[in-house]
């Protein structure tokens, strides 16, 4: 009975520990839409919640998994270089962002960080390429255009020191994380998702989404263009039609107004010293130069 | 002050790419030609993508062009004759140009083929202006010239369907502008010029045209060329950016404006061996960039993000 006793005692033990760290970890976005406006240049994501204190946090910023091509430079002809074979990556994030509070490599051994697809070397065992023969080689190069392109940032696992951890006065830590968003990251669904880690294994997940998408006249011009091509093509070609039209008398006018601007001193001065000089003198040299 | 590009999805410096406008406008004012030549492989250079690049000037180009045709047209500077024929040409080539354009673009190697074009054809009009402002001065190889002259202009009397273009003051086959035409439609779909600097030494040299007619039909040829093209463009390939392309021309025409202005001060064969260096620097600089091992050894492939 006693033996019974305490076991029971020790699986609430345990029980209550797990609960109170599951409800240590939160996970707040300041905005859940990243709109892009006509002066779009990335924006600020801020990322904060709590998390039970001992605990490090890693925050991963995905979309969804999809397939990707690419075409692999070669030198032809030992001359130019161009694109010869193709490739595909199937199963992989086109945008992936990775941060934490300590060195990944330092808090999660290789198995977990395989299992939640953290850091570039999980990923690499999560993907599939075909069509290269060098497959590490080939996903080297991936890395490097996805970072290059700004949609990838977990340089060798070593990001620690990105999350902030602050002291709360109920036992737990808040963490605190601002992420750039570049314009470079497309138009999507975004996951954020938190990883609550202990003792070199991930104890609790919240996650939560943000949007980026197009708003206002940068939406219906890109609706305009991918979908009706047609009535975009014949817009594109009036504008400039008007534009083209209006140009020589617009430079004109511009040029008169700078001229009687340059000259309005002279009439002044002159004027003072009694002579006159009319503005009307100036547009007949202007338009006998024409 | 930067600003959102809704179809190359990519966000610019308004100023810098104003100035860039500007600077390439002052080039063409002081140089007589459209500068779509130039535009192109400036805004490869910053980032944007090649197909929209080269979409986006020809659009750029309509603008350019409505402008000047006008002004020629009022000054009766425009061999119609000649011009519809050139049209015919390029609109069979514009046409052609795109659904290139298309199959290159679903290959992937649409960049190298752009960057190509933008490797041979300056260095070929480079090379043929620096030399003829050259030849000028060494008298004694006037005579190569005119044994190549003439048998080139044995082999355009030889074409059927002889006609006389009055306002030229030459006769010629119809089957010969429309040649270039298609020639020109199909360069302008590609690299998104509207082909004045390659038109403009063919009417002299081959159609034999007199300047002043060379330049007003030139324009209002390029004008239809460049409509077409930004229409195939958008329709088929989507890839017009008009945002981008009226920046490009509120610079250009500013700097078109002073350019003209200087062009009037300075030496007329001075400018045409600047023209030329001008043209062959951006080919060394874009065979340099296809030679030289690339940073990234991947790109995406038609459909990737």
């Amino acid at each position: 009975m006693g033996k019974l006793l305490k076991t029971l005692l020790t699986v609430l033990v345990v029980l209550l520990s797990v609960n109170h760290a599951n409800a240590a970890l939160t996970l707040s976005l300041d905005k859940k839409m990243i709109p892009i406006n006509a002066f779009y240049k990335g924006n600020a994501l801020k990322i904060t919640g709590t998390v039970a204190s001992g605990e490090d946090v890693v925050v991963k910023i995905t979309s969804p998994l999809e397939n990707e091509s690419f075409m692999v430079k070669e030198k032809l002809f030992h001359l130019f270089w161009m694109n010869k074979d193709k490739v595909d990556v199937s199963k992989v994030n086109s945008v992936y962002m990775l941060y934490s509070s300590a060195d990944i490599d330092g808090i999660l051994p290789v198995a977990e960080r395989n299992k939640y697809s953290l850091g570039y070397e999980a990923l690499h065992n999560s993907v599939g390429i075909s069509g290269a023969s060098d497959k590490d080689a080939l996903f080297r190069e991936f890395i490097k255009v996805k970072e290059a392109g700004k949609l990838y940032s977990a340089p060798d696992n070593k990001v620690g020191n990105k999350v902030i951890l602050m002291p709360l006065k109920d036992g737990n830590n808040s963490f605190w994380l601002t992420v750039k968003m570049p314009y470079q990251v497309p138009i999507g669904r975004y996951e954020v998702a938190v990883y609550a880690v202990k003792n070199r294994s991930i104890v609790q997940m919240v996650s939560d989404n943000v949007l980026i998408e197009p708003v206002g006249v940068v939406r219906e011009i890109s609706d305009i263009a991918m979908n009706h091509g047609g009535v975009y093509g014949v817009l594109a070609i009036i504008i400039a039609l008007i534009t083209g039209y209006m140009v020589t008398p617009v430079i004109g006018i511009a040029k008169r107004m700078l001229l009687a601007a340059i000259m309005a001193p002279r009439s002044i001065i002159n004027a003072v010293n009694g002579q006159v000089y009319p503005m009307s003198a100036l547009e007949e040299t202007d338009q006998a130069k024409e | 002050m930067n600003i959102y590009l809704p179809v190359a999805h990519t966000s610019i410096n308004l100023i810098i790419m104003l100035s860039i406008g500007t600077g390439i406008g002052l080039l063409s004012g002081l140089f007589g030609v459209g500068g779509g030549f130039l535009i192109t492989p400036v805004l490869m250079m910053f980032g944007i993508p090649p197909t929209v690049a080269a979409a986006s000037g020809a659009n750029q180009m309509v603008a350019a062009s409505t402008s000047a045709t006008l002004t020629h047209w009022k000054l009766g500077n425009v061999d119609m004759k000649m011009g519809l024929y050139l049209l015919a040409g390029s609109f069979l080539g514009g046409g052609l140009g795109v659904q290139v354009v298309k199959i290159l673009n679903a290959m992937g190697n649409i960049d190298f083929v752009i960057k190509l074009t933008y490797v041979l054809l300056p260095f070929t009009v480079g090379g043929i202006m620096l030399g003829e402002s050259l030849k000028k001065k060494s008298p004694d190889k006037g005579h190569e010239g005119r044994v190549r002259q003439s048998a080139c202009s044995r082999l355009m009397g030889s074409l059927p369907f002889q006609m006389e273009f009055a306002k030229s003051g030459v006769r010629h086959s119809a089957i010969l502008p429309v040649l270039i035409g298609i020639m020109v439609g199909v360069l302008a779909a590609i690299m998104g010029v509207g082909g004045g600097f390659i038109m403009v030494p063919i009417m002299l040299y081959i159609l034999k045209m007199p300047m002043r007619v060379i330049i007003g039909t030139s324009v209002f040829q390029i004008l239809f060329t460049v409509i077409e093209v930004t229409f195939l463009q958008s329709y088929t390939n989507h890839s017009v950016d008009f945002v981008l392309a009226l920046v490009m021309l509120t610079g250009s025409s500013i700097g078109a404006y002073i350019g003209t202005m200087f062009s009037e001060k300075l030496n007329t064969e001075q400018l045409k061996v600047l023209l030329a260096l001008l043209i062959l620097s951006v080919g060394v600089k874009i065979l340099f960039e296809l030679m030289s091992k690339p940073s990234l050894l991947l790109a995406y492939s038609f459909g990737g993000k």
